[in-house]
């Protein structure tokens, strides 16, 4: 140590600072450390186990082919999960007959004749695998159908009046092997008791 | 306002790790620390106090020095699963984090030149016979932490590790990254302009002659 450094020492030792921590901060980042290197923990055996299947898979050739083949069969599936046309969700025999409803009035909407429908044709759908069994529902509660198919042409005629009426022809509908016919016999004395 | 200034005793800032604010010296302590909470806590104790003090050294303002003191743990919690050495060497890893914390917000903040500004205002008010710094100690500490301040943060970093903790210049060496020749030739240039600040204040020139 050389002169300079000797007096500036010197000078330093007198020098008086407010430098005495404040064990309140030690303790309240003590706490936050904890919180952290606790984190930090997780991660690390997180990141180990990781580590660890991939070791694993890496470790023989078999294994290897094995992770290859199901990263295979995981794609192929879920692509033609997410590809296959249609919609994929379920929907309950009530949604479909409200459904068939929706689009016989709009295929006839154009049609200037006033006409009732007293008829839903529903055709079984290839993209819904459910169609039968919800098919076989709505036969088992024909009241039930008959009641909405009621409830549903009243509202029509009620509310629309001399409103366009729907037709039957639909080549394309009609080439295909109806599943179920809802005669709405019931449902059309219903309307009739309603309207007069 | 002041904080009430408090005598602390150059020896009592002694930097030997085997006898750290109170907590004893273990063995592989930073090695255990890595997979237990209590090593890791005792770990921590027996370093708080010497960053924290170093942050002031550097700073001369204990609020932003305890928020330094955060980052530098935080920022050793992130990065301790890569440590890999005792604890000698985990303790200047801590002051070289410290110092590049401490330099990054010397650089980044203007509390520099606030710190500078208010040493200046203090000063003149002393001059001008004011009561509010009648001591004449004080006073000589107001020059010497703004002659500190005048200082590259690298210097700056060298003198404190130096005078104010006792550091070895090796070990010196070790946290800053560079020789202790090196650090030597930095030091005696920071002195230098030291003393060039300290003696261009009336009244200092001839008590403080470094």
């Amino acid at each position: 140590m050389n002169n300079n450094e000797r007096q500036f020492e010197e000078m330093i030792k007198k020098m008086t600072f407010d430098d005495k921590p404040d064990y309140r901060h030690r303790d309240k980042l003590h706490q936050e450390l904890l919180a952290a290197y606790a984190g930090r923990q997780w991660q690390q055996e997180r990141q180990s186990l990781q580590m660890g299947i991939w070791r694993a898979i890496m470790q023989s050739r078999i294994t290897k082919l094995a992770a290859v083949a199901a990263l295979v069969a995981v794609v192929v599936v879920g692509s033609w999960l997410f590809t296959k046309p249609g919609p994929n969700r379920q929907i309950s025999s009530l949604e479909l007959l409200a459904k068939a409803q929706a689009a016989e009035k709009a295929l006839f909407a154009g049609d200037r004749i006033a006409h009732i429908i007293n008829e839903i044709t529903i055709y079984r759908s290839p993209y819904n695998p459910k169609t039968s069994e919800m098919i076989k529902n709505l036969e088992e509660n024909q009241s039930r159908a008959n009641q909405l198919l009621a409830g549903k042409l009243a509202s029509d005629v009620l509310d629309a009046g001399q409103r366009r009426a729907p037709d039957y022809r639909n080549p394309s509908e009609q080439r295909r092997e109806p599943a179920l016919r809802l005669r709405s016999g019931q449902a059309l004395y219903n309307l009739r008791q309603r309207l007069v | 306002m002041i904080a009430k200034p408090l005598q602390v005793d150059l020896e009592s800032r002694t930097m030997g790790v085997s006898e750290l604010s109170g907590f004893p010296f273990e063995p592989d302590l930073t090695t255990t620390a890595k997979s237990d909470p209590g090593a890791f806590t005792r770990l921590y104790f027996r370093h708080y106090d010497a960053i924290f003090r170093y942050c002031v050294h550097r700073l001369f303002e204990r609020h932003t020095a305890e928020d330094i003191t955060s980052e530098v743990f935080l920022s050793m919690v992130e990065n301790f699963q890569t440590f890999d050495g005792n604890e000698r060497q985990f303790r200047n890893w801590l002051y070289r984090i410290a110092t590049n914390s401490v330099n990054e917000h010397l650089r980044k903040t203007t509390r520099r030149s606030a710190i500078m500004t208010w040493v200046r205002q203090w000063s003149s008010n002393d001059k001008s016979g004011e009561e509010s710094y009648p001591d004449e100690a004080q006073k000589k500490e107001a020059v010497i932490k703004k002659a500190m301040l005048t200082l590259k943060p690298e210097h700056q970093a060298i003198v404190t590790m130096r005078f104010f903790e006792n550091l070895k210049l090796e070990e010196i060496a070790e946290v800053v990254g560079t020789t202790a020749g090196t650090v030597r030739s930095q030091l005696s240039r920071a002195l230098v302009k030291l003393r060039k600040h300290i003696s261009s204040v009336p009244n200092m020139g001839q008590e403080v002659t470094i």
